[in-house]
């Protein structure tokens, strides 16, 4: 009988941990072994000189597209903020400012007005007008854009140009949370000519894009890698980019990054995981910086019929996970907990952030362990079943680990919960394709809120009929709240209002919240300047890395 | 010397060449066999020596090294690894039990009749097996996973369909030339009807065949049933399973805290070598080396 020949990544596995083994003490601890979480950084240390090429990995793979309507995710929003500008530009505490449009005003409170700057050009040498702005924004309620963004739109009557640099959009219902949205993939503006000539293959590998940014789309080898070469004519005279080309890698395995990072064939890479930041925590090649976050990480039903859509089940879960050891052990410290799913740097440096604190601390304590408290609660439950199937990313090893606390500590409560691997595709396809959710009762989420504005992420959730609300949730007073708070135009009694609706759906809304990690970004020693917060999803990130002067440039 | 003194001394020394070849032989798979069977002691009385629950968490205790209270270290999540390693020798052998077992019961019996019944029989049933040894066992694990979903039932199914033409083939052969052997013609003159023919006289006769055929196959299932796990298609946490453990311990492995996948690794490698060793050992005993 022939030696198999399927075990190589095994014998392979095998012989890198007696290699290791044999570099490594033989005791080791979490405390030891530890990233121990340093100060958070907004930015890196500002980058001095230019450098001919930085090789930039993406840890979630290769995206699927890169057309700006359809950019949600962590991969084609890195790519995309450094291609492709939105109106208005997100700042790296959260905050936003001046962007494509150089200013914004509501005229009426359904009216508003965008200045756009004048002296933007596309990578075509073409000028920006408002006619490219109103056929960016405009594509997206067609159906077949498939945009991601098409909720902006929701109290959109019209989008018209006022003039050769105006936009004016009219709004059925004022609707505060528009302005924020510019701010993401939506706001993003691409040359209507060269829209209308791509059509479906916008942001393909084939078809290309045209876009105002930093840095150009050069080429796209599928299955390979991105790259992107400097915009030498970029309007931004602040903001010139240091790095001629810029190549982007997909590699998704946790070692082999780990290892290209070591060996100085990636550059630097953002949601660098645990075991990898343990690995690189003492690194000579480079620095992990840790940054605030806006990602949080939380268990949701996946459907009305499943166990945890009864609070009850998911008020004892929160009850017997230990969300200090997860914090501990999981992210290694480098991670907040929350009393709810909502991160607080989407509103900790706006201008209602005292009103948005108050309505946190107001919030009940995020519980501790009580296992007699949590038993009473599944003999509450009016649900019979105790099985709850949880789905989960494939090679996540995060959410294994977190899983493997949840699963123990269910089974001190009689919980039986089964933890299911999808494949990536599968697992992100479950967010949008009901079919991909039979089977399961609950789901961990690692995600993030993309606005600078907490109701946006809470309305998907909650809203009957959204997307997201796999429970069909209902409470009417949550809802009227947050409508409220959306089209309010005093930050502070907008603020206000979500607090309301919070006060409520923290109690009835079945979802336990584990975590908010921070960000963590890995410079090599030859580069810096990148924005160490969260929020390089919707910067031009790159715009901002250069040299140290160390290594090779 | 006289010629009669040299010849002595070279059959002496020839002599005790053999005995400690024998030896050594003998040695080797005494030890392999000592390896395995404790390994199969250690699976089956896994509850009564295992110093804690398989699945029990501790918070406290993450990614530890070896100590007194934790001869193997933890996981990252606090489990024992050494209570984990003597749970996981259950499926990490029980699977590739069943795989050899169906493998070999299923593989034989068509092998047999295609060898007895010839004619177009034969053809048909070789043709499958040629089909189904087009197809590598991965890519029939992955075929199962996104059909039934992954987990170690479909990962035995498919490795089984798998193995099944590589046993089939080579007792095929065998039972090709028993089928001709005129013993088989003289119980067909005594009267005896086929099925009593094959069941009674032919299958027997290619028992130590089949059984050196399972020995050795044992070990690479084992590898593969391991290595399915490894790449998510097999076992499922929270089980402990030698492959899963490999693969849940690799973060570990740049990150310092290597021992989850060191010593499952190594309980794969010891066991498939000392399986390797008793497969060939008893297929020279046997079968006098044939394979």
């Amino acid at each position: 009988m022939p030696a198999p020949r399927r075990s190589a990544a095994l014998v392979l596995a095998t012989a890198v941990a007696l290699t290791a083994a044999a570099c490594t003490s033989s005791s080791t601890s979490s405390g030891s072994a530890a990233t121990n979480p340093a100060a958070l950084t907004a930015f890196t240390p500002t980058a001095r000189g230019q450098l001919a090429q930085v090789t930039w990995n993406l840890p979630t793979g290769e995206p699927l597209s890169l057309d700006p309507a359809k950019a949600g995710d962590y991969s084609p929003s890195t790519v995309l903020s450094n291609l492709c500008e939105p109106l208005l530009r997100l700042k790296a505490d959260y905050t936003y400012g001046p962007g494509l449009a150089a200013s914004w005003k509501w005229t009426t409170p359904t009216t508003l007005v965008l200045d756009l700057r004048d002296d933007v050009r596309f990578w075509d040498g073409t000028a920006m007008t408002s006619a490219d702005v109103v056929a960016s924004l405009t594509r997206q309620l067609d159906p077949a854009t498939r945009s991601v963004n098409v909720d902006a739109l929701r109290y959109v009557s019209a989008i018209t140009a006022g003039g050769p640099h105006q936009v004016t959009v009219a709004f059925k219902k004022p609707d505060q949370l528009f302005v924020k949205t510019l701010t993401n993939g939506f706001g993003q503006v691409s040359e209507a000519a060269y829209l209308k000539a791509a059509g479906a293959g916008y942001g393909t590998a084939k078809g290309g894009l045209m876009c105002t940014g930093p840095f150009k789309l050069a080429s796209w080898q599928a299955g390979e890698s991105i790259t992107l070469t400097r915009n030498t004519a970029y309007w931004d005279r602040t903001l010139q980019p240091k790095v001629e080309n810029l190549t982007f890698r997909f590699i998704t395995d946790g070692s082999t990054l780990t290892s290209a990072l070591l060996s100085g064939q990636i550059d630097g890479s953002y949601e660098i995981n645990t075991a990898t930041a343990r690995a690189l925590a003492h690194s000579s090649v480079g620095h992990l910086y840790q940054g605030d976050s806006a990602q949080t990480v939380f268990l949701t039903p996946t459907a009305p019929t499943s166990p945890l859509a009864d609070v009850h089940l998911v008020q004892a879960l929160q009850l017997v996970l230990d969300r200090d050891a997860v914090i501990r052990n999981v992210y290694d410290g480098a991670a907040q907990e929350l009393k709810t799913f909502i991160p607080s740097l989407v509103w900790q440096h706006g201008p209602a952030a005292s009103t948005y604190a108050q309505g946190y601390a107001a919030l009940p304590a995020a519980p501790g362990v009580d296992v007699t408290k949590a038993k009473a609660l599944v003999a509450q439950a009016t649900t019979k079943s105790r099985s709850i199937t949880v789905a989960m990313a494939a090679g996540d090893q995060q959410s294994l680990q977190t899983l493997t606390f949840l699963q123990a500590g269910a089974r001190q409560i009689g919980l039986d919960v089964t933890i299911k691997q999808l494949q990536p595709t599968q697992m992100s396809g479950l967010f949008y394709d009901p079919s991909l959710r039979q089977g399961l009762d609950a789901t961990i989420v690692q995600g993030y809120v993309e606005m600078p504005d907490p109701g946006s992420y809470v309305e998907q959730m909650t809203d009957p009929g959204s997307l997201f609300n796999w429970v069909q949730y209902r409470n009417a007073s949550v809802s009227a709240l947050l409508a409220r708070a959306r089209s309010d135009a005093d930050p502070a009694r907008s603020a206000a209002e979500y607090n309301q609706a919070q006060a409520l759906f923290t109690k009835d809304l079945p979802i336990l919240p584990i975590a908010a990690p921070d960000e963590r970004l890995f410079l090599n020693d030859r580069l810096s300047g990148a924005p160490a917060s969260f929020a390089y999803i919707n910067m031009p990130w790159a715009a901002y890395l250069g040299g140290t002067g160390k290594g090779n440039g | 010397m006289t010629s009669y003194q040299l010849a002595s001394v070279v059959g002496r020394r020839a002599r005790a060449a053999r005995l400690r070849r024998l030896l050594r032989g003998k040695l080797v798979l005494v030890a392999a066999g000592a390896v395995v069977a404790l390994v199969v002691l250690a699976a089956v009385f896994a509850p009564l020596i295992a110093p804690y629950d398989p699945n029990a968490v501790d918070p406290m205790a993450v990614s530890q090294g070896s100590s007194a209270a934790h001869w193997l270290g933890t996981d990252d999540t606090g489990r024992d690894i050494a209570s984990r390693l003597l749970h996981g020798a259950r499926p990490s052998l029980l699977a590739p039990l069943v795989v050899t077992v169906g493998a070999g019961l299923v593989g034989t019996a068509l092998a047999v009749a295609a060898a007895w019944l010839g004619g177009w029989w034969d053809r048909a049933i070789t043709a499958v097996l040629d089909v189904v040894f087009g197809f590598p066992g991965l890519v029939l694990a992955v075929v199962g996973a996104a059909v039934f979903g992954a987990g170690l039932k479909i990962a035995v199914l498919t490795l089984t369909i798998a193995y099944l033409p590589y046993v089939a083939r080579v007792v095929r052969g065998s039972a090709l030339k028993e089928r001709n052997l005129p013993y088989v013609a003289a119980l067909r003159m005594l009267g005896l009807g086929g099925g009593r023919i094959v069941l009674r006289h032919v299958v027997p006769n290619l028992l130590p065949l089949v059984l050196v055929q399972t020995a050795t196959a044992f070990g690479y299932t084992l590898l593969d049933v391991a290595a399915f796990s490894f790449i998510g298609l097999g076992a499922q946490p929270p089980t402990a399973e030698w492959g899963l453990m490999v693969a849940q311990g690799a973060p570990g492995i740049l990150a310092g805290a290597p021992q989850e996948s060191l010593y499952a690794g190594l309980a794969i490698v010891v066991f498939v070598v000392a399986c390797s060793l008793l497969g060939a050992g008893l297929s020279q005993r046997l079968t006098g080396g044939e394979r």
